[in-house]
């Protein structure tokens, strides 16, 4: 049923399965293309046997700009997993965990201490993904998204600032365990 | 002097603070006669050139244009210029690209002859990046080569392939001269050559080596080469030891190994395809690669394939077997995608085996290996939401004896008697969907002759299913067919059970049973495709009542499950079917078509909709603006979006796809359907076009010779359809799809400019309030031609009269 392999930009016109849904966003075309330009690598898809785009994951690899060097915020050397999203049609299937693997992967080939990746507080389910996978939460973002996902008398939500080290991390260096009790502005945030 | 393209550049520091506050407000005429003074004392061209940069900047077509006799000027003196006075004169005339002024022949030469003579200056390196998001190749190549030669033994290896690059991309752009062409070819498979020479010869490759390292060096060469070099040299390299396919897979690096399969397909090479899907295969189960890392559908298809196409299928198949026999064996360390590529794999091989191998006694032909796979696969994957469309492709293999087994002694018995009732209805209703499939496919039918008893039949067929004479689709099976569907469908909704166990299901039956029965009402009805003779009115060949029945159905569906996207579009159809484009509208704005993903869907509504409901347009709502914006913010530059990205980072695959997307994306028919639609509707009403077509700035590379690009995504309809025939959305259409020579500019020239004659009562229907409807319900041709018959449409009537309008 799927394929596994690099994006490329003529997936573009084979994304309405995942697109469609209304829980992935649809975004303009130079960011999409940034991160094929960028991290070829990092921006994997699953498709179908039509062809049709049927999951993917879009990730970066990058540090904090070296003014941050010194504050206690800065993030060294890490890929970020931007999007990741399944198609309604191939979900319980594992995909979503095959491409977060992938892109595990390439984040060690390219030496990352961490992969990271932002999530809503109310979304239990995908922490609960994150977490079978090896993902531990590292700090609240509070106020991270302008809007919350279940009240719409709120005008913010925290999220989780959830990470897993990777090969190079051999002393577990950017990880913790009690990161729920760490709060930061989104301003905290690079 | 800092970068000049996201704003007015900054003077040379040594520029005093008064010209250069002046500069910074805009203060043109205070910087005019500063600058003057400056340049009078210190005979400094520099502030010559802040003159003419700032006269640029006022009202005077004179002044405007001063600065293009200065670059002018430049460029026939074959000095080098000063670099700042190159920014300046290029901001001056940023405006001025757009339209007579070509940078490849002006600022394109000024900055490759700056940076020959500068190779080492950080400042050469700006040149290559202005000349790429200009997209004048021949001086970025120019720049790249001089930079390879200063960068040739530095540890950054992308002085290098920029030049190669640079050098392919030329090679195969309308920029280059057809007497150049081969020059760069050659140029490019050679230095690539030698860089795989060198890897290939080397125990280990430094970075400061000229050879291939890393793996988007390495699929770079095998780009070029399949585009420049010889088939021979591909394969060749594709199986040496240290660039092959298998190397890399060792390495964890998958693109060559997909690209090279891709490759040896389009060349028809079989066997080598089946030896290096089996060497990428064992080596998984070998250890070294992760065990599933190249256990995609697509390696099992083409592994089958290949090995249903060597002299020895018999044995070339059985080691296919055995490989996935191996890997079934350790299936439980693989997650459930994998398990089920697997399973559909052994579908796979089951269907490409000779048909002595699969049986070779000939004996129990009904349940044959084919159907007893089929049957395991629905075991473990009936519930499914991609059952069906996992397995319809070798249903609609089978010979009529395996259908009847599949459909009388497999499916029926996948569950027990005692199994649960929500999982016998999932059962019904994928068995419906496997009826109507059967419905589509020819081997359900035997010819019958046209005369029996000295009676003519009307029907050729009959059907071996219910033995009734029929056409295809057998009219009889689908009504059957209907009526079973709607007493599973009445069955959910009576049960309270039932329908609370609808949310922990992959899919809701009901859905699946309603395309069925809308699928099959709409074949009764007398709908098929419609893509030659689009002047006869849709109703001389459909019945209203049956049509009608079927959206009405699906609509009502439609209210208990509004998040199903295949529906939705769906009735989107067949709304503009019946005409109803209005309501087609507001069951589309759900859908959220928005930013990229318009170019692949936008068509699917916005198709010849101009000529359907140009009442769509009227008011404020900007019906095209988001295709519009889309365009112009992603077509801005003459360069594809984001391509420095792609240069800086190394990715030169990237680079590769991003100019042929781009390339594309300026050839869209969605493009230019968006243009024509527009302007249809604007002239529909008498209304002013700004800009004709052929003049605006989207359709500077269209001319008459322009091939259009269709990527319309027709992936999210349903399709219950066997390969046999056309696909659902073929059903749906109004007319040809989109084509070449609708929107071509040649077609919408002044005077080929005619709206396609047609019955255009233009009225407003209580139905369609916010539209004004053009004839509901005709189909629309494309091309101008003869006015149609007058028909009575079943859901408006309407006078008639022929109309030519402009485009």
């Amino acid at each position: 049923m799927a394929n596994f392999r690099r994006f490329r930009p003529d997936d573009l016109h084979k994304l309405s399965k995942c697109n469609l849904d209304p829980f992935t966003e649809t975004y303009e075309l130079g960011f999409y293309l940034q991160y094929y330009a960028k991290w070829p690598s990092l921006f994997q898809v699953a498709e179908d046997q039509h062809g049709n785009i049927i999951g993917y994951i879009m990730g970066k690899l990058e540090s904090s700009p070296d003014v941050y060097r010194f504050s206690e915020h800065y993030l060294p050397w890490h890929a970020h997993i931007t999007a990741v999203t399944v198609a309604p049609e191939a979900r319980r299937l594992g995909i979503g965990r095959l491409l977060t693997e992938q892109l595990e992967v390439a984040a060690d080939a390219n030496n990352a201490w961490f992969v990271d990746l932002f999530v809503r507080v109310s979304n239990h389910k995908a922490i609960a993904f994150y977490k079978s996978m090896g993902y531990s939460v590292f700090r609240v973002v509070k106020d991270y998204y302008g809007d919350h996902s279940s009240d719409p008398t709120l005008s913010s939500e925290d999220a989780y600032d959830m990470r897993k080290p990777m090969k190079r991390d051999v002393n577990r260096e950017h990880v913790r365990e009690d990161g729920e009790k760490y709060e930061v502005d989104p301003s905290d945030v690079w | 002097m800092s970068a000049y393209r996201y704003g007015r550049p900054a003077l040379r520091g040594s520029v005093d603070v008064q010209l250069q506050t002046a500069f910074s407000d805009g203060n043109w005429n205070t910087v005019i006669r500063l600058a003057a003074k400056r340049a009078a004392a210190t005979k400094d061209p520099y502030y010559e050139a802040v003159k003419i940069c700032a006269e640029s900047q006022l009202d005077g077509t004179a002044e405007k244009c001063a600065v293009l006799a200065a670059v002018d000027e430049l460029v026939k003196n074959k000095k080098t210029p000063d670099i700042d006075i190159i920014e300046l004169y290029e901001w001056a005339c940023r405006d001025l690209f757009n339209y007579d002024v070509e940078y490849a022949d002006t600022l394109g030469p000024l900055r490759a002859r700056w940076a020959k003579a500068n190779p080492s200056s950080p400042l050469a390196l700006q040149c290559l990046q202005a000349c790429l998001e200009k997209w004048d190749l021949v001086s970025a190549q120019q720049i790249a080569t001089t930079l390879d030669k200063t960068h040739a033994n530095t540890a950054d290896r992308r002085y290098m392939f920029w030049n190669i690059t640079l050098t392919f991309l030329l090679s195969v752009s309308p920029q280059c001269t057809d007497a150049s062409r081969k020059v760069y070819s050659l140029l490019a498979v050679r230095q690539l050559e030698r860089a795989a020479d060198l890897t290939e010869s080397s125990a280990k490759l430094e970075p400061t080596d000229r050879g291939l390292l890393t793996e988007e060096e390495i699929c770079l060469y095998y780009r070029v080469l399949r585009s420049h070099g010889t088939k021979e040299e591909f394969i060749s390299r594709l199986q040496s030891p240290k660039l092959g396919a298998i190397s890399q897979l060792k390495e964890g690096r998958k693109l060559l190994f997909c690209e090279g399969l891709d490759a040896l397909e389009s060349w028809g090479e079989w066997d080598l395809i089946y030896k290096l899907c089996r060497e990428a295969l064992v080596l998984g189960l070998e250890g070294a690669t992760s065990p599933f890392f190249v256990c995609d559908l697509q390696t099992w298809r083409k592994f089958a394939t290949a090995a249903s196409k060597t002299a020895d299928p018999d044995g070339s198949l059985a080691e296919v077997q055995n490989i996935l026999k191996r890997y079934i064996e350790i299936k439980d360390k693989a997650s459930e995608m994998y398990k089920k590529n697997l399973s559909l794999a052994l579908l796979e091989t089951t269907f490409r085996l000779p048909a002595t191998a699969v049986n070779p006694t000939r004996e129990n032909e009904r349940l044959s290996a084919r159907v007893i796979q089929i049957g395991l696969f629905l075991d473990q994957y009936f519930e499914r939401l991609s059952a069906f469309d996992d397995i319809k492709g070798y249903v609609a293999e089978l010979s009529f004896e395996e259908v009847k087994a599949l459909m009388e002694s497999v499916v029926p018995r996948i569950l027990d008697e005692d199994a649960n009732k929500t999982r016998k209805i999932v059962l019904e209703a994928l068995s419906c969907k496997l009826r109507y499939l059967l419905s589509t496919c020819p081997q359900t039918l035997t010819p019958q002759p046209s005369v029996v008893e000295g009676q003519p039949q009307d029907k050729p067929f009959q059907c071996r299913l219910c033995s009734s004479p029929a056409s295809l689709p057998c009219e009889c099976c689908l009504r059957k067919l209907i009526l079973d569907a709607a007493t599973a469908y009445e069955r959910i909704t009576g049960e309270k059970e039932l329908l609370a166990a609808i949310p922990r299901l992959d899919k809701d039956p009901r859905l699946d049973l309603a395309l069925v029965m809308g699928a099959a009402l709409l074949k009764l009805s007398g709908l098929r495709p419609r893509t030659s003779d689009v002047t006869r009115s849709l109703w001389q060949d459909v019945d209203p009542g049956l049509f009608l029945q079927a959206v009405l159905l699906l609509d009502a569906q439609l209210k208990e499950t509004p998040g199903d996207t295949e529906l939705r579009l769906l009735l989107v159809k067949l709304y503009l079917l019946l005409g109803c484009a209005s309501y087609a509208y507001q069951l589309w704005i759900p859908l959220d078509v928005k930013r990229t993903i318009q170019d692949a869907l936008s068509p699917l509504f916005f198709d010849r909709i101009s000529a359907l409901a140009p009442g769509l347009f009227q008011g404020n709502r900007g019906l095209m603006e988001p295709l519009r914006s889309f365009y112009n913010q992603s077509l801005r530059e003459k360069s594809p979006v984001r391509i420095w990205d792609a240069f800086w980072a190394g990715s030169y695959t990237s680079i590769l796809d991003m100019t042929e997307f781009d390339g594309n994306l300026r050839r869209s028919c969605t493009l230019m359907m968006t243009l024509v639609e527009e302007r249809r509707a604007i002239r529909c009403y008498g209304g002013k076009i700004d800009c004709e077509i052929e003049e605006h700035p989207l359709t500077e590379n269209i001319d008459d010779d322009t091939t259009l690009v269709d990527k319309t995504d027709h992936g999210p309809f349903p399709n219950l359809e066997s390969f046999h025939g056309p696909a659902m959305h073929e059903f749906l259409s109004r007319g040809p799809g989109l084509s070449v020579g609708f929107l071509h500019p040649r077609s919408v020239t002044p005077s080929s400019r005619f709206l396609t004659r047609r019955r255009t009562s233009v009225r407003t229907s209580p139905s369609c309030r916010n539209s004004t409807s053009i004839s509901c319900c005709t189909s629309l041709p494309r091309t101008t031609n003869p006015p149609p018959k007058q028909t009575r449409s079943p859901c408006a009537t309407a006078t008639t009269r022929s109309r030519r309008s402009r485009v």
